[in-house]
């Protein structure tokens, strides 16, 4: 599904952040990249959607076998790529509904497939959001206006899920939620894991592991992944910190 | 005054001879004392500071001339009016190079008593209500464009309701003009006389093509408890110049809307007088600019506030693109006396390119001390992280501009009464509908 192999990238023409990641993610695979402020994990996300803030000086990344940084942010949609936002924006003056609607025809038209007329997107979007807890009155307010920070969230997985990617990439979807937030956000997620999606958390905290139960776990350190396993990597992130790991990672 | 002038004043005066109103000895003398005021002050230069930001270099280089009122080629007439009319409504009042064109208008009955006619009629019929109100809410000398028109204007509209008497549907006045082969001068007008308690809504658009100076004057004059809305969309020609002054004075509890949208003209300046003489009147102004290649917009408004209670709210969105300039001047002047007058403006704008500019001025002249007057302005950019999140989901960047810009002009636009041109509006913004669909008059 995704490949990412030997991939540098900076700032534009400022400090270089990633210093070679290397990961494959399989069909159906969730990862879980964790690390600590400053390793790289968002600007991984960044890099991976087409932020033209992060320049890639080296190494490459294909989805399904196609040259994924060549390719703008709306065909990398197009091609099945999501981004849940850190800090999901604020639109004013456009409602939610129409937002979604406007996304979803651009992503079909783009693919060929026939558009949605209004009636047919209502039903669709009112199904999705009461997957996601969302009072339907919420599709009329304008795009995360006013949200609250779970309120928010919940928007970006709605938003997965009227969009159905085959990568979805969540960055920290789970900083800023209380424990209800958070359970509901993750059930969201979890009734979207399909064998055709791939999902890729970005996280700091281990807690929304508890909930969402990843394949693979990454650290980041450095802008390299320092280290690779299953679960348990994070229940010993958990008990002991970033530390030990930064550490011995510097002493390799 | 020196040949030239002396030139322009014999010209100006053959001309205004040729017109209405010969038999109304008020209105004649009327035209000759605007010509001697338009002759003594002249085109407006920039170095005044009114004028600052209207760029009316053409009109002193280039001699525009009135002509003759055409009709429209028939072709063109079902598009034209398709464009304009379909939706505003049957009911309209067409003019065809400032001449009344009956056979593409449809007049509504009125209330008895009321009268809705061309100024040229209403000088027969109603003399002494034009010679009480034509010219009489602003004053010539500052105003030497709208004076010009007082003294060159070959016909207008003329609308009369009588107390509590209303206009049941939205009326539509359609100016369409199309340049001769020299540039052309053309001056519209409107005479709205509304008494105690009647109400009306009018839409007033502007189309045109060619090398145009359209200069149009409309004067309001609100009885206690009247209540108009005037929605004015201003699409003349690209090459064109576009002035026009809408003057109101409102008694007692009166309401005015003044809805601007100006989109057309390679130079344009709309300007709003409206003084609140009645105690608890109200103006409710909304601008809507946008502005493309190297158009300027000046939107200028002055709001006197001479009576208690009394309320003003302005709003103004600009946006700007490539290499256009807009302009925003709202004075408020509240007298003495003028206690809890609640005033306030608001002007946003959204730069589309480095390149494009606005200046915003709040003038505020307060000889009151409990009131309530307020102003803010801001500019901007689209904003990046936004046009991000729309790509992140599929949007192609042209579609996530559209779309940012149409939810940056939408509550100007919410403000404008009538749905019709509401969606009018958004098509512009939109771009799917071009200035070039609108534009093309012959006659």
């Amino acid at each position: 599904m995704l490949e990412i192999s030997g991939l540098h990238a900076r700032v534009a023409n400022g400090a270089e952040i990633l210093k070679g990641i290397s990961l494959t993610v399989g069909k159906g695979e969730v990862h879980a990249i964790m690390g600590p402020n400053g390793s790289g994990k968002s600007t991984l996300a960044g890099v991976l959607v087409g932020r033209d803030r992060f320049e890639v000086t080296a190494g490459s990344v294909t989805l399904e076998g196609a040259d994924l940084l060549a390719l703008t942010p709306e065909e990398r949609a197009v091609r099945g790529v999501f981004l849940g936002f850190q800090y999901p924006v604020e639109i004013p003056g456009i409602t939610n509904a129409y937002f979604l609607r406007t996304a979803l025809n651009s992503v079909r038209k783009a693919r060929g497939q026939t558009e949605l007329d209004a009636m047919e997107f209502l039903t669709l979007l009112k199904q999705k959001a009461r997957l996601m807890e969302m009072d339907p009155s919420f599709l009329n307010r304008s795009v995360n206006e006013g949200f609250s920070g779970g309120e928010k969230k919940r928007n970006e997985i709605l938003q997965m899920a009227v969009l159905e990617p085959r990568l979805a990439i969540l960055d920290e979807t789970d900083s800023g939620l209380d424990i209800d937030a958070l359970k509901v956000v993750a059930a969201g997620v979890n009734a979207l894991r399909s064998p055709e999606r791939s999902v890729i958390l970005v996280t700091h905290y281990q807690r929304l592991l508890d909930h969402i139960v990843p394949d693979h776990i990454h650290v980041l350190a450095g802008g390299r992944i320092v280290k690779s396993g299953g679960r348990e990597l994070a229940l010993a992130l958990e008990a002991q910190g970033y530390g030990w790991i930064e550490s011995a990672a510097g002493k390799a | 005054m020196n040949a030239h002038a002396g030139d322009q004043v014999l010209h100006h005066r053959a001309l205004a001879a040729g017109l209405y109103g010969s038999g109304l000895p008020a209105l004649q003398e009327l035209r000759q004392s605007s010509i001697a005021a338009y002759a003594a002050h002249g085109l407006p230069e920039t170095r005044h500071e009114d004028w600052r930001y209207t760029d009316l270099s053409v009109l002193r280089t280039t001699s525009f001339q009135p002509r003759a009122g055409g009709t429209l080629a028939h072709e063109r007439e079902r598009a034209v009016l398709g464009y304009l009319l379909a939706n505003i409504g049957a009911e309209r009042m067409v003019f065809v190079n400032g001449a009344y064109a009956p056979q593409v208008s449809n007049l509504p009955s009125v209330p008895a008593g009321c009268t809705l006619t061309t100024l040229a009629a209403a000088a027969a019929t109603h003399g002494a209500l034009l010679a009480t109100h034509l010219g009489s809410s602003f004053s010539a000398a500052r105003h030497p464009l709208a004076a010009l028109n007082t003294a060159l204007h070959g016909d207008g509209m003329f609308l009369h309701l009588t107390r509590n008497q209303a206009l049941t549907a939205p009326m539509h006045v359609a100016c369409l003009s199309a340049a001769a082969e020299t540039p052309t001068a053309v001056h519209p007008r409107l005479l709205l006389v509304l008494e105690a308690g009647a109400s009306a809504t009018l839409t007033l658009s502007f189309q045109g093509s060619g090398r145009l100076h359209i200069n149009a004057v409309t004067e309001i004059v609100l009885g206690a408890g009247a209540a108009l809305d005037l929605q004015v969309l201003q699409e003349d020609s690209a090459e064109g110049v576009h002035t026009e002054l809408i003057s109101a004075r409102l008694e007692q509890s009166a309401r005015l809307g003044v809805h601007v949208a100006a989109l057309g003209g390679h130079s344009s300046r709309s300007e709003v007088l409206c003084q609140l003489a009645g105690d608890d009147a109200s103006l409710s102004l909304t601008g809507l600019i946008i502005g493309a290649q190297k158009q300027t917009h000046d939107l200028t408004t002055l709001v006197r506030h001479t009576a208690l209670r009394t309320t003003s709210q302005q709003v103004v969105k600009a946006v700007l693109d490539a290499r256009s300039t807009g302009a925003y001047t709202g004075r408020v002047s509240v007298a003495t006396g003028a206690q809890k007058t609640d005033a306030a403006q608001s002007c946003r704008t959204l730069l589309l390119s480095s390149e494009a500019s606005m200046n915003t001025r709040p003038q505020l002249e307060i000889d009151a001390d409990d009131v309530k007057c307020s102003h803010g302005a801001t500019n901007g950019q689209l904003d990046a992280e936004s046009l991000f999140y729309l790509r992140s989901r599929g949007i192609p960047l042209a579609a996530a501009r559209i779309l940012l810009t149409r939810a940056f002009a939408d509550e100007v636009i919410d403000r404008f009464p009538l749905e019709c041109v509401r969606s009018h509006l958004h098509g512009r913004v939109d771009g799917r509908i071009a200035p070039k669909d609108a534009v093309e008059v012959t006659a």
